[in-house]
Formats: C-alpha cells, sequence, structure tokens
C-alpha cells in the first residue's frame, strides 16, 4: 500500500552512517552530531513529500542536515554571544604559526570558518560532486570552488604537511 | 606548464573529464613538482577520511534508528494510511515495543487519527453511515457505495453528499476512484475493489467536493486533488486515469 514509502525509508536507513559522518564533521563532538541528524531525520521525514523522486536522496538528506545545523549555531550564537567565539574566527582568519602541525583533524576542522568547513565536509569528505555539494550549500559553482580552495589551504597549514606528503 | 590550484583541485576531486584530465595525467607524468602538489592533496584528503571514516563503522545509535523508521508513519501529514494505522495498533496491543516508540508513533498517530477518525466516526455513528469496518477493512457502504458503484465523474448533482473523481486501475489490477464527501467537516478519500466491495485506502480532510480531482482534467494545469491523496493516487495507479467512454464501460461492466 505505501511500498513508495517504506523504501524510501529503507533508503533513508542505508544512509544513516554517512549521515553521521557529515555531521559529525560539522559539529565538534559525536553528541551533538547525533543530536543534530536526530533533529534533521524529524525535519525530513515530516517533509518526505518535498524530496522530488528525480533528485539525490542523499543530497536532499545532507541538505536538511545542514539547514538544521544552521539553525543550531544561529541558537547557539544567541545564546552565548561570548569572545570565545570572535577569537576563534581571528584564528581562522590567521592560523598562525604556533597551532601549525600540532592539531588533529577535527581540531583542524573546528577552526575552518562554517562556509569552508561545509565545502570540505560534502566534497572532501563525504566525496560529492561538486555540483551536488554547491546545490546542497545553495551557492553557485565558483563559490564553492573557491571555499573549497581556501578551506583546503587552511588545512594544509593547521594540520602541516603530515605523514603521507 | 603551469596548472592552477583549482584546476589540479579539480582532477584530485574527480570533477575533470577526457581531454583536460588526460592533459594534466600527461603534465603529471613530466613534472615532479607538480606531482608533488598532487601527493600532498591526496594525503589531505585521505588524512580527512581516516579521522571521519570511522563512524561509518560503528553501530548507528537505537535513537537514530528510530527517528528514522518512526517519522515515516506521519510523514504525509494528513493521510491516514489504514492498514498502517491498523498495523500499529495491533504492534501496540502486542506491548513488545519500546516505550519511546509506542509513545512517539501514538502522538503521531494521535494527531492524525484525532482528526481524520472524528470525522469517520461521526459518519459511522450516524444513521445511514457511509462506512463500515468489515475484517479489519473499512468498506464502504449507503450512499458512499451506491455513489462509487454508479456515479459518473463530475455527474454528481450540486448539493451531493458525494462526489466521485477520477477513476484508474491499480497495479493490481482494481479499479480505483477517488471520491470527495461534502459536510461540515469535508473528506476526501480513495476507494479500491476488493471482493464484490469499495474498500477504503486513505482518508485525508479536504477542501469541498472538488477534491475528489476534477475527472478527466486531473492530470492537466494543476489537480484539485489534496497533495496527500495525489500521493496515494500515484502509488496505486498503474497507467492513467480512465477517460469518460472506459469510466463508463467499467460501470456497466460491473467494475470488475
Amino acid at each position: 500500500m505505501s511500498g513508495s514509502a517504506d523504501l524510501l525509508q529503507s533508503r533513508i536507513l542505508e544512509l544513516l552512517p554517512k549521515l553521521r559522518r557529515f555531521a559529525r564533521s560539522l559539529t565538534r563532538n559525536p553528541h551533538d552530531a547525533d543530536d543534530l541528524l536526530q533533529g534533521a531525520l524529524e525535519r525530513a521525514l515530516t517533509h518526505l513529500e518535498q524530496w522530488q523522486a528525480d533528485t539525490r536522496l542523499d543530497s536532499w538528506l545532507y541538505t536538511i542536515v545542514r539547514h538544521a545545523w544552521i539553525d543550531e549555531l544561529r541558537s547557539r550564537a544567541r545564546r552565548e554571544r561570548t569572545a570565545d567565539d570572535a577569537g576563534q574566527i581571528e584564528a581562522v582568519a590567521d592560523p598562525g604559526g604556533d597551532a601549525s602541525g600540532t592539531l588533529s583533524v577535527e581540531q583542524a576542522m573546528a577552526r575552518l570558518p562554517e562556509d569552508q568547513r561545509l565545502a570540505v565536509a560534502l566534497v572532501l569528505i563525504e566525496g560529492l560532486p561538486y555540483k551536488e555539494a554547491a546545490q546542497i550549500i545553495g551557492v553557485p559553482m565558483g563559490t564553492l570552488t573557491s571555499r573549497l580552495a581556501r578551506g583546503r589551504q587552511a588545512l594544509q597549514q593547521l594540520l602541516g604537511p603530515g605523514d603521507g606528503a | 606548464m603551469s596548472i592552477p590550484d583549482e584546476m589540479l583541485a579539480a582532477y584530485i576531486d574527480g570533477e575533470l573529464e577526457g581531454a583536460e584530465r588526460a592533459r594534466i595525467d600527461e603534465a603529471l607524468a613530466q613534472d615532479a613538482q607538480l606531482a608533488q602538489r598532487v601527493a600532498q592533496q591526496r594525503a589531505l584528503r585521505a588524512r580527512l577520511r581516516g579521522a571521519y571514516d570511522g563512524v561509518l563503522q560503528e553501530a548507528v545509535p537505537q535513537r537514530l534508528l528510530q527517528a528514522a523508521r518512526l517519522g515515516a508513519p506521519s510523514a504525509p501529514a494528513q493521510v491516514i494510511d489504514l492498514a498502517r494505522v491498523r498495523a500499529a495498533r495491533t504492534r501496540r496491543s502486542n506491548g513488545q515495543r519500546q516505550m519511546t516508540k509506542v509513545r512517539r508513533y501514538s502522538i503521531a498517530a494521535t494527531l492524525a487519527i484525532g482528526l481524520i477518525a472524528g470525522m469517520l466516526i461521526e459518519r459511522l455513528a450516524a444513521p445511514g453511515a457511509l462506512t463500515e469496518l468489515h475484517d479489519g477493512a473499512l468498506l464502504a457502504r449507503g450512499s458512499l457505495a451506491r455513489a462509487l458503484d454508479q456515479q459518473l465523474a463530475g455527474s454528481a448533482a450540486a448539493g451531493a453528499q458525494v462526489h466521485v473523481g477520477l477513476s484508474f486501475r491499480s497495479r493490481s489490477g482494481n479499479y480505483c476512484r477517488t471520491f470527495a464527501l461534502s459536510g461540515s467537516r469535508p473528506l476526501a478519500g480513495l476507494a479500491c475493489r476488493e471482493q464484490e466491495r469499495w474498500q477504503l485506502l486513505d482518508m485525508v480532510a479536504a477542501e469541498g467536493p472538488q477534491a475528489a480531482g476534477n475527472g478527466q482534467n486531473m492530470r492537466m494545469a494543476g489537480s484539485s486533488l489534496p497533495p496527500a491523496l495525489l500521493q496515494a493516487v500515484n502509488e496505486h495507479i498503474s497507467g492513467e486515469p480512465l477517460n469518460a467512454a472506459a469510466e463508463a464501460r467499467a460501470r456497466s461492466n460491473g467494475w470488475h
């Protein structure tokens, strides 16, 4: 009777590990990531009819996670307008020599500005094509690629050459 | 040859094809410095994946599985999928489900059932009820059953209680028809032929008689079916809705 809804649901279940990875790359700890994803799933499943069958289901879900994350950031900003956050943004603009090579990947990701982190998460971690990533973020391709380039550069500086290079 | 960073990034990210890709492949073979840049970028990518891929192997927490499973029943906000509601009722009476699941399902179901069932019960209880429960299936009776049997799309009198909309063959080959019930709280629904009766599959809150769908025109410029009912139709329909001639033929054959 609702075969298509059941099918959709099982496809969403299959995507959960990837969605968790995405949420984890945006937030700073696993609990926040799962909270974020839980909220996003609830949104997604009450708006299933908005998903268009000719588009990628994963992209649609990533978009919802991204929206949920932006809402979360906004409400955090309202809760705590601390000097800490401002300090972090400065640190991103100028990562500084002292941090170079001494950070974990998670710490380095946390230091990226939000727009760069999203681009890095979608393309470098989730492995999405530029076109999909740009649609999820809601920007033109050129904007995506320049954010990605800046994100890569910042990560290289923050992480140092690493073992592989 | 100088290759801009963004092009190199596109190469690494698998965004280049054909000639562009071949050009960089070729350059890489000859330019050690370029090869070094590529290796660095690949290493960064691998490092990022390495840091986050672990989560793919972790068991997904129960609360997320539940969130993914539970949203679905209430998803098309106003649809009552009767089979699912019955199934949920059975499950609940089995008492095997975890508390959160039961509670959350109940909230969703209560909202939907409260709305629709209130309206159904009103009509079930009323003299000349339009539906009856039979072996767990909700069947049309009275003037609803008569309209589904006899009424051709668009032929209902202005003040009629039941307006039949479009007719079609379901994927299992049975005839189905949409209808709208007027009244203080209008409903629209989908009924399909099962063992010589009309079985109600979906009911949604509706706006008025036009909610049955505008006969043959429903697939043109904007259907008047409520979205949730349209979705139900799309789930069941095989091919196109019947045209007037096919509808009349089906009626004279007793919807067999």
